[in-house]
């Protein structure tokens, strides 16, 4: 649902015969590309796919619903549920106050801060995960002190938080930057000189511009705050119904040799990837359009 | 209301975007500022409805200074190039937001709003559009629902950036006679900006002539054009033609030709450029070598309601003379004739004025 | 969008309220969650002398592990390209039915966990999976080798490449194409010396991000990798294992390692988006 349909008459349909000029590639080339895509597609993202929800049913559906109600699947939904909820808003919010300063403004240094907000997509999950051990670990910065006040932080749930937090930091406001900057400011502008006061000229004129946007970053900030693994595994400790998300339980499962469950659960997760992907494509559809409209 | 502008200036990084201009605006004035691009004339503008900061000087708005209020409480309409109109919204939303976004206590009930805002609408003719969302409209009709959003405030000072820019020529045209009517009727502080010399000489009631962040002259538009302060009024106002020559005892000596130099800019003696309108250029076929320059005819152009002639004059130097149908017909003028021009209205100015 | 660029840039900064009270915020965010935290991996690193600093980087097991990881990386993300520069041409020039629902699954590996990803890739090229049960009696081995790991690489960057070069070729002007064929090019000419090189930067940027992430990955690698040492074992695992050894200063000193690769390949995209707009108008 990508593309710009209203180009699609400029592009060939594969099986339409045309003249092969200088604008189009001969047919045996396309036919070729397009059985290229497809085998390399099905390969890489349909077959897995399939043989997750495959392997998640072999034992039918009576097993699969034991697996999901399993007291520790259910535990370890509820805390990555958890995470989410407190995730997901801190970086909804950072991600318009980031967003706001960097693409209304003008100011030195702004590709440096934009950089810098970006930095955590670009760390090693592992490397994210171990940062948060050496502040507040055992060993760590802030060991000492949290020990003596009976805090636990590391293999508890506030590290599996503050890990999903670094990691999903950049999700919103890397979508709304780009946006707002392409926005420009004379909206804005309008705003102010026709009374509005700075949150009102939010509210009614920047937000409703970039919604879609706005749920977009929503949508990718909460799929990989409900998915991570590597960084919520450092910091985790595996403590079965008590510090274990979905993706964890999944592993423990998987590392038991109890496949089916392992993938019963794993589905789950599938499904929400899913979902997400088909509310990302619809987002991006709506922002086109308006995108069109606008134009 | 009226507009001080005292001694401002204003940089953008390197670049002075305006330096040390000072200008007044009489309460119920439509005022234009005219100027190619990056002359200033947009900063000034954002500068008055405070959409810039001032690095010096002072905006007094009725007297009183304008940096103690941020845009929201300037009361200036502010109508952008290229609208800024809120795209999510319908037309009748556009125009009632500042309406609605008043404080509580000030702010009219809703029917009050709706009742003004469909006179606004009214006024530029599009109350049966109400409904429509910015992208279902036209170029005029977004320009017109802009103009009406500002309006809807009751603004002391409309400002207008290149109001009529992005319209196509006829379009533009209409608008243009539109803004001087409504100006008529309701008689706002009205500035806007421009580089099209035509608009600025039929809509405003004075022309600001800006280059390089200055002002180069102020006036009524017959002023700036019948009486430029300096060659580059008179080359941005208009089509210009150029006499080399020299000045001496206050004659005039172009060519061969001796004219009283009445109109020069400094009274001493020298070299002297003679800056003569296309319209102020007489062409015959007779004369003699004191009373008119000789000069060889390269093309004939008829464009629209004018012809055009261009010529070679014996100095070497092109001219450019525009005729009324009825002379070209009159004298019927054949490429590569030799005839004789005669310049009136010259303005004398020392320096050659490098565009 | 470049109209609005332009008059930001004409308008310099402007006066839209609230600047200070979100630059505030956001610094605080970055400084706190971001800055600090990494911040710490540097400290902890410089506690150590430097013979300990190269023992831990530099052992053969680490050296090996970067082997595997960096040369996997790469070949996944050579495969992305390849394959990516055809599946984003596809996608935005032909129509075939599918097309949409391919298109849109090409995000599945930014939104499927990683963990999940690898379990699945694991299962398909088990002895006894669907992939494994053909390509095992053929003597190709896939789970459990390095050649899993590549896999693994291949399915996590595949997003990066589609969707970088295809907002170029949809943006790309038809009418610069119209022009070499009017000017008499073949269709070969054309893609060569005007369609490609215009990809190309988008290419490299995909690449880049590809490889970026294949390196620090982890949760759709383990499982296929078999994880021996010297052999299959991949730097992120390195780590870990020197934590459950409780090696801190160890794990710190490869990540140390690893967040300085990381910034390298921060600094050469940041590089590579300049030079892509070089042509791009003011």
């Amino acid at each position: 649902m990508r593309s710009n349909d209203m180009n699609s008459s400029h592009y060939p349909g594969v099986f339409r015969v045309q003249k092969a000029g200088a604008l189009a590639e001969p047919l045996p080339v396309r036919l070729l590309l397009v059985a290229g895509t497809v085998l390399f597609l099905t390969l890489f993202l349909l077959l897995p796919l399939g043989a997750l929800f495959s392997e998640a049913l072999s034992k039918g559906w009576q097993e699969y619903r034991a697996a999901l109600l399993e007291p520790d699947a259910l535990s370890a939904m509820r805390l990555t549920l958890v995470t989410a909820v407190i995730c997901v808003p801190f970086n909804l919010f950072f991600g318009i106050v980031a967003s706001w300063c960097t693409a209304k403004f003008t100011f030195p240094g702004k590709s440096l801060l934009v950089t810098l907000i970006d930095l955590p997509f670009s760390v090693s999950p592992v490397v994210s995960g171990l940062v948060y051990v050496l502040v507040f670990g055992q060993q760590g910065w802030l060991g000492p002190w949290l020990q003596a006040h009976d805090i636990k932080i590391i293999f508890a749930v506030p590290g599996i938080v503050l890990a999903t937090v670094f990691v999903t930091f950049p999700s919103v406001a890397r979508e709304l930057i780009p946006l707002m900057e392409a926005q420009g400011r004379e909206e804005e502008e309008a705003a102010l000189t026709l009374g509005a006061g700075g949150l009102q000229t939010f509210f009614r004129v920047t937000l409703p511009n970039v919604k879609w946007g706005l749920l977009y970053g929503v949508i990718l900030c909460n799929a990989r705050a409900m998915g991570e693994f590597g960084a919520v595994s450092v910091v985790s400790g595996h403590v079965r119904g008590a510090t274990n998300t979905v993706p964890l339980q999944v592993e423990i499962l998987y590392n038991e040799y109890n496949f089916v469950a392992a993938f019963a659960v794993a589905s789950v997760l599938a499904l929400l990837a899913l979902v997400s992907l088909a509310l990302k494509t619809f987002t991006e559809w709506k922002m086109r359009q308006l995108q069109k409209a606008g134009a | 209301m009226s507009i001080e502008i005292e001694n401002v200036s204003k940089r953008f990084g390197a670049f002075a975007a305006l330096e040390d201009v000072s200008l007044s605006v009489p309460s119920g004035e439509l005022v234009a500022l005219l100027g190619p691009s990056g002359s200033g004339k947009t900063t000034l503008l954002r500068i008055i409805a405070g959409l810039e900061s001032v690095d010096e000087g002072k905006v007094l708005l009725n007297g009183e200074d304008a940096s103690l209020h941020d845009p929201r409480h300037r009361k200036v309409g502010f109508v952008f190039q290229h609208y800024a109109l809120f795209r999510h919204m319908t037309v009748f939303d556009n125009v009632a937001f500042g309406l609605s976004v008043k404080p509580k206590r000030t702010r009219p009930g809703k029917e009050v709003i709706r009742s003004k805002v469909f006179d606004l609408l009214k006024l530029i003719q599009m109350e049966h559009l109400w409904d429509r969302y910015p992208s279902q409209l036209s170029g005029g009709q977004r320009q017109r629902v802009a103009l009406a959003r500002a309006l809807a405030v009751e603004p002391q000072v409309l400002l207008l950036d290149e109001p009529f820019g992005a319209l196509d020529a006829k379009v533009r045209q209409e608008l243009r006679r539109w803004l001087r009517q409504l100006h008529d009727e309701i008689h706002v502080t009205s500035v806007f900006v421009t580089h099209d010399q035509e608009e600025a000489l039929e809509v405003a009631d004075r022309i600001v002539v800006m280059n390089r962040g200055k002002v180069e002259q102020e006036g009524t538009p017959s002023e700036v054009y019948d009486h430029p302060a300096n060659p580059f009024v008179f080359d941005f106002l208009g089509k210009v033609n150029l006499f080399h020559g020299r000045i001496d005892n206050g004659v005039a000596q172009l060519g061969g030709v001796r004219l009283p130099a009445s109109g020069s800019s400094s009274g001493t003696d020298g070299s002297a450029v003679g800056y003569v309108r296309s319209h102020d250029i007489d062409i015959s076929r007779h004369g003699s070598g004191s009373d008119a320059i000789a000069a060889q005819v390269r093309g004939v152009l008829r464009v629209g309601p004018l012809v055009r002639v261009d010529l070679l004059h014996a100095g070497g130097e092109q001219l450019e003379v525009d005729l009324s149908r009825d002379a070209a017909d009159r004298l019927a003028l054949q490429v590569g004739e030799q005839v004789f021009v005669r310049p009136r209205n010259v303005r004398f100015f020392v320096n050659d004025y490098q565009i | 969008m470049a109209r609005s660029l332009k008059k930001s840039h004409a308008a310099g900064w402007g006066n839209l309220p609230g600047f200070a009270p979100t630059m505030g915020y956001t610094l605080l965010c970055l400084l706190v969650v971001v800055l600090v935290p990494l911040s710490t991996l540097f400290f902890k690193a410089a506690t150590l002398t430097l013979d300990e600093f190269v023992g831990a980087v530099a052992a053969p097991r680490v050296l090996a592990s970067y082997r595997v990881t960096f040369g996997a990386a790469l070949l996944a993300a050579v495969t992305n390209a390849f394959f990516g520069v055809i599946v984003a041409w596809t996608l935005v020039r032909y129509r075939f039915p599918g097309r949409r629902i391919l298109d849109a699954l090409v995000d599945l590996p930014f939104a499927l966990p990683t963990a999940v990803a690898g379990i699945t890739l694991a299962g398909i090229f088990a002895s006894n999976g669907w992939l494994g049960k053909v390509l095992e009696p053929l003597g190709v081995k896939v789970a459990f080798t390095p050649v899993g790991i590549w896999l693994a690489m291949v399915f996590i960057g595949l997003p990066f490449v589609v969707r970088t070069v295809q907002p170029v070729l949809q943006e790309f002007d038809r009418e610069a194409e119209e022009a070499a064929a009017c000017l008499g090019g073949n269709r070969w000419q054309i893609c060569t010396r005007v369609v490609f090189p215009l990809m190309f930067p988008a290419v490299l940027t995909g690449f880049t991000l590809a490889f970026a992430r294949a390196v620090g990955e982890y949760g759709s690698i383990v499982f296929i990798a078999g994880n021996m040492p010297m052999v299959s074992e991949i730097t992120p695992l390195l780590i870990i294992t020197k934590l459950e050894q409780y090696d801190y200063a160890g794990a710190t000193a490869v990540a140390v390692v690893m967040l300085l690769v990381s910034f390298m390949l921060l600094l050469v995209l940041n590089l590579l988006q300049k030079w892509s707009r070089r042509y791009a108008e003011q």
